[in-house]
């Protein structure tokens, strides 16, 4: 596939690479990414994209992308609203996976001969893993209330502070949630998970600021060097992988009645305004609701563990912010010269609105959305912010990882995780595992280099770099 | 991973997992794609003969293709919610868009070695290959 350079660290697929798109694909990356991008299956996948009905300005892939299933991982897609489509598979079967970043008042320098600790600490409150849930078990009746209120459940049943919620997107809870279009099935799934992490690349991170980039805004996000702070990165568990698959298998069974043929059942869709588009947008937004939930629980439970360790005068543990890059949300976009609603899918993509965004927290106005970029354990994570040109350029969207590059098996083949775990652990590194086969397939070397994602997003302006955060303590399933 | 009906391969995916399932017949397809669904969540568990749980699996898609990832996804729900690795398949029906099965299985008490979220259709195509044999490719999301 031959690439187009349009500008620094801006790439296209032109509209006539294939017979069916109805946009061109754009894909962000530093020209380091390239081969990585180009080496599976991902722009295949974007070309795919772009054959959606009603979709808008380009598809659009972030430089952590790789290949998926129908969507690429990293991609963003927008579709004309109401009649333009939604795709259970541009949100992915993690429905709401996002990150949240906690601030303590805590300084490294102080507390570092107690990371190991407190990552023990973490893991005994934070139930991880496979198959296992949580210590939160609800009904039927209060799985509904968590899907109609998202975080505020937990606020309710003392699981956090109500101010939390003015720092979570969307104050964690989407009002289109309707509960009834969720299946029993899905209910079943997810009735015991609350507060859990799962598998995966899921993760609970203890980490240092070692440099701020952005003074102004690490001020206003609370952020200073040496500061230790926690992220968490987890979604909706298998309460959301159920909405997916259900509604993928609905959607593959009715989108031929709309006229809709596409060359992988993966990106199955209908029209937004249909019956079964508006039951799939109640479902999800339901889904991400209980994810919300569970990243608040999850926070009460670090502030539990934290408390445990440095006691109850360490000080305030408050959330700098949290954010999806699993969802699809109603939005409006200025689309050549023209505000539009649009569709905004987002599939291991984070919103980044820039300044002025109403729905941020006053102190964050001016500055802009918080973003937060994990890397892998080992290696750095980055706070950014959203900016004027996101909003111009990738529909307030940009980069949400480092992107794997390896896959989980030859991961396994190359990493022995006894000596890797070793080697961290004499950074001050501090890994609290399931299982050594779990951390082999997360080792640094199975993902990009984060500092050429992160440099690529900032250089193309769709996100400016605030601070850099460095591991300690590393909870995975 | 092979058996004597079905040769099960796990191909390389930058995320996920790919397997891919070779058999001489569409149902022995759908079955070895069953075993290697549940050699990933446990593998070795279904070693054990003592199968005390059944249910029964009824199914309908827009074809065989879908009917094997619709069959695999409800199976996987059922293992995730219960608990039950389902290692055996007794097919009754298998037409073009409906399944009828019994599924034998046993509860897994000490969790699963891995998490699959969902069974996809991506790349999903039932078809023939060059030595004559069915052949189908799943990815699972992880």
């Amino acid at each position: 596939m031959e690439l187009k350079k349009i500008k620094d660290c801006l790439w296209e697929i032109p509209k006539s690479y294939r017979k069916g798109m109805k946009v061109a694909g754009h894909v962000y990356a530093m020209e380091e990414l390239l081969p990585a991008l180009t080496k599976d299956r991902s722009l295949d996948q974007l070309a795919n994209v772009a054959m959606l009905p009603g979709i808008q300005m380009a598809a659009i892939v972030m430089p952590d992308a790789h290949e998926g299933y129908g969507f690429p991982i990293g991609g963003v897609a927008a579709t004309r609203y109401p009649d333009g489509v939604i795709s259970p598979g541009g949100i992915g079967y993690d429905i709401n996976c996002g990150v949240r970043l906690l601030r303590t008042d805590l300084r490294y320098r102080e507390v570092s001969k107690q990371m190991e600790a407190l990552s023990k600490a973490l893991y005994d409150h934070i139930p991880s893993g496979m198959g296992k849930g949580g210590n939160v078990k609800l009904n039927m009746k209060e799985v509904n209330k968590v899907l109609r209120d998202g975080a505020e459940w937990a606020i309710t049943n003392h699981f956090g502070l109500p101010h939390d919620l003015e720092f979570t997107e969307s104050q964690g809870r989407l009002k289109p949630a309707d509960h009834t279009k969720v299946s029993d099935q899905a209910k079943k799934r997810g009735h015991d998970q609350l507060g859990t992490i799962g598998s995966g690349n899921h993760f609970v991170e203890v980490d240092r600021i070692d440099e701020i980039y952005d003074e102004e805004a690490a001020r206003a996000f609370g952020l200073f060097p040496d500061q230790i702070v926690v992220l968490i990165h987890t979604g909706s568990r298998g309460l959301g992988h159920q909405v997916a698959t259900d509604y993928l298998r609905l959607m593959t069974n009715v989108m031929a009645q709309y006229g809709i043929s596409l060359p992988d059942r993966e990106l199955a869709c209908v029209p937004f305004n249909s019956i079964e588009g508006k039951d799939y947008f109640g479902a999800m937004c339901a889904a991400a609701n209980f994810a919300w939930c569970n990243r608040q629980v999850i926070t009460h439970e670090v502030r539990r563990a934290l408390s445990q360790i440095f006691g109850r005068s360490m000080g305030p543990v408050d959330v700098v912010y949290d954010v999806a890059h699993n969802i699809a949300k109603v939005e409006t976009h200025t689309i050549e010269g023209e505000k539009k609603k649009v569709i905004v899918h987002r599939k291991g993509a984070t919103r980044a609105f820039g300044p002025g965004f109403e729905e941020l927290p006053e102190i964050y106005r001016a500055i802009g959305q918080p973003v937060f970029i994990p890397g892998s354990m080992g290696t750095a994570s980055f706070v950014l912010a959203g900016t004027v040109g996101s909003m111009e350029a990738s529909f307030g969207s940009t980069c949400h990882g480092a992107g794997r590059a390896m896959s989980r098996r030859a991961a396994k083949k190359v990493v022995d995780a006894p000596s890797l775990l070793n080697e961290l652990k004499e950074k001050n590194i501090h890994i609290q595992a399931g299982s050594y086969r779990g951390a082999a397939e997360e080792a640094p070397v199975a993902y990009k280099d984060v500092d050429l994602v992160v440099e690529t997003v900032h250089k193309a302006g769709i996100a400016k770099k605030v601070a850099r955060l460095r591991p300690h303590a590393v909870i995975k399933g | 991973m092979n058996d004597d009906l079905a040769k099960i391969e796990f191909i390389g995916h930058t995320a996920d997992v790919r397997m891919q399932v070779s058999a001489a017949s569409p149902e022995e397809v759908l079955k070895g794609a069953l075993r290697g669904m549940n050699h990933l969540i446990k593998p070795g568990f279904c070693d054990d003969s003592s199968l005390l749980i059944s249910t029964d699996l009824r199914i309908e898609s827009v074809d065989r293709s879908a009917l094997i990832v619709d069959a695999l996804s409800e199976i996987l729900t059922e293992t995730q919610i219960r608990k039950v690795l389902f290692c055996e398949m007794e097919i009754q029906i298998f037409q073009e868009i409906q399944l009828s099965a019994r599924l034998y299985g046993r509860k897994i008490h000490d969790g699963f070695d891995e998490d699959l979220k969902a069974v996809t259709y991506h790349e999903a195509q039932l078809r023939k290959n060059q030595d004559g044999d069915w052949t189908i490719t799943i990815i699972f999301d992880i």
